[in-house]
């Protein structure tokens, strides 16, 4: 096992968090698809020094965050996520960003974010289908992670809470460097309730939204998102 | 098409009309590998590959893809696991299999081939914890409840298990509540009177179930024009729509029922 981890950790591939709680078959199917290999990581200590990192998440927020915790996550994640490396939480895998979720009271996200994620009190529950995302600016880096798809393009959601829309959003860790920190942009989404779609802090990038299951406009943005890693590289630093 | 821009979420719910895109969902029906009534696409060598088919669907805008194993036989069950590989490995929209689903284990190894959703019908109705056990294990959002109704005395429907045959003497709507609070998370309700006749869907029924229940519902069985689908949603309350025999003509795309529908004002993913 040991000589695996070795190897794998030498390896500058994008690593997906394999805890027990995220479709990874999905996205795995999803990566392979645009040709981009990646690794999985089955606990803290195999993450490595990845171009980027992957948090699928489908379930509940508090069995989640559990099993990341119990994989050895927490400290790596929040350490790798405060040197600014390029990361992507999909839908519940976004959700634990924050600090708390009405789903499961009590259960403790990784802290990145401000916040509890809010459950939807009218409309059909969960919120599962096709939607659109108010995308008004592209972000700055390669044309940013929206490149390429329009604006209001659609994609497939299936949640049951979300993050709430704020005019202010504030991390409670420090992100990057310290003396310019990236700005937060977050894209809306409308259903019986407006709610974060996406939100973007340097090279985080949160989706609610799952990319994997949204076909053409979906791909792109996981491709988007690879190019940042791969634009990155060169400037990765190496783990403690 | 002008895409769909969004009103104030108020006005869309007071005007009775969706929060969501309606979802338009072909459904192939599988036997052995093969797509039964497949239809032959410009552009698509062989009609009854689903890999194919699938992709074309895909690039046509449909929001979902369902499978159904018409096979009744292991072999063809096996089968249909690698197609629902090949096809999950290349089509990357919600994919539902449904046909045969009896056990946990059936569920299990339909979700590990590359399905998003698993549907059932008759198993379900003749152990409803699948539902259940299903829910706890994989989650509502992967449990689609299939329900085969049909008109009886009273004004009401009951529900019918093996491919419409009998009647399990159960209340389509008390079903359907009884589903949900196990777990289900849509429900796919087909109309046996009304399957096949290409006289509209069962609106009526539609409506009832849809404002029974608090999960999404998809309306099946009996679209033969256009016009039925606004009303599948405008007066059935129908979330989604499946169509089978519909597409399998060939007389109509899905974008051209997208266009239909988004010039009537009815959302649609575009």
């Amino acid at each position: 096992m040991s000589e695996t981890v070795t190897k794998r950790n030498g390896d500058n591939t994008i690593a997906i968090i394999d805890y027990g709680a995220g479709n990874l078959g999905s996205v795995r199917k999803a990566l392979d698809y645009l040709d981009i290999s990646y690794r999985l990581a089955g606990s803290g200590s195999e993450l490595g020094d990845p171009s980027g990192v992957i948090l699928p998440g489908v379930g509940a927020f508090g069995a989640a965050a559990e099993k990341l915790k119990a994989g050895g996550f927490f400290n790596v994640l929040r350490n790798y996520i405060s040197k600014d490396r390029p990361f992507l939480g999909i839908c519940l895998g976004m959700q634990l960003l924050m600090e708390s979720s009405e789903e499961t009271p009590g259960a403790e996200g990784l802290g990145i974010i401000k916040g509890t994620c809010s459950r939807f009190t009218s409309g059909k529950i969960p919120h599962m289908g096709w939607n659109n995302v108010e995308i008004k600016s592209n972000g700055g880096y390669f044309g940013g992670y929206f490149s390429q798809i329009p604006d209001n393009s659609f994609f497939y959601f299936v949640h049951g809470y979300y993050l709430s829309p704020t005019p202010d959003l504030q991390t409670l860790i420090p992100i990057g460097p310290g003396s310019n920190p990236p700005k937060p942009i977050t894209y809306i989404t409308r259903y019986t309730a407006p709610f974060i779609a996406a939100l973007e802090i340097g090279n985080l990038l949160g989706v609610q939204f799952h990319p994997e299951k949204s076909s053409k406009d979906g791909l792109q943005l996981l491709s988007n998102w690879v190019d940042r890693c791969k634009g990155k590289k060169n400037q990765s630093e190496v783990t403690p | 098409m002008k895409r769909n821009m969004k009103t104030n979420i108020d006005d869309k719910i007071n005007n009775n009309e969706p929060a969501l895109p309606i979802r338009i969902i072909p459904c192939l029906d599988v036997d052995n590998g093969r797509v039964v009534k497949g239809v032959r696409f410009r552009g698509i060598r062989d009609a009854g590959d689903p890999v194919q088919l699938a992709r074309e669907y895909d690039r046509q805008g449909a929001d979902e893809i369902t499978f159904l194993d018409i096979g009744a036989t292991i072999k063809s069950r096996s089968i249909l696991l690698e197609v629902v590989e090949s096809v999950s490995r290349q089509v990357f929209v919600p994919l539902t299999v449904g046909g045969g689903i009896g056990s946990i284990e059936d569920m299990r190894m339909v979700l590990n081939a590359g399905a998003d959703k698993v549907s059932m019908c008759s198993a379900a109705l003749r152990d409803p914890s699948l539902i259940s056990q299903g829910a706890r294990i994989f989650g509502s959002q992967c449990m689609v409840l299939s329900i085969d109704a049909q008109r009886v005395s009273g004004g009401k429907w009951n529900a019918f298990v093996s491919g419409g045959q009998t009647d399990s003497g159960k209340d389509a709507l008390e079903w359907a509540k009884e589903a949900e609070s196990l777990g289900a998370g849509e429900i796919l309700l087909n109309s046996i009177d009304r399957d096949g006749t290409g006289a509209g869907y069962d609106l009526e029924l539609t409506r009832r179930v849809s404002e029974t229940v608090n999960i999404p519902v998809i309306a099946s069985g009996g679209a033969g024009a256009m016009h039925h689908m606004t009303e599948a949603v405008t007066k059935g309350k129908a979330d989604a729509i499946l169509l089978a025999s519909l597409l399998h003509y060939g007389e109509m795309e899905v974008k051209d029922i997208k266009e239909f529908l988004n010039q009537k004002g009815v959302p649609v993913r575009w």
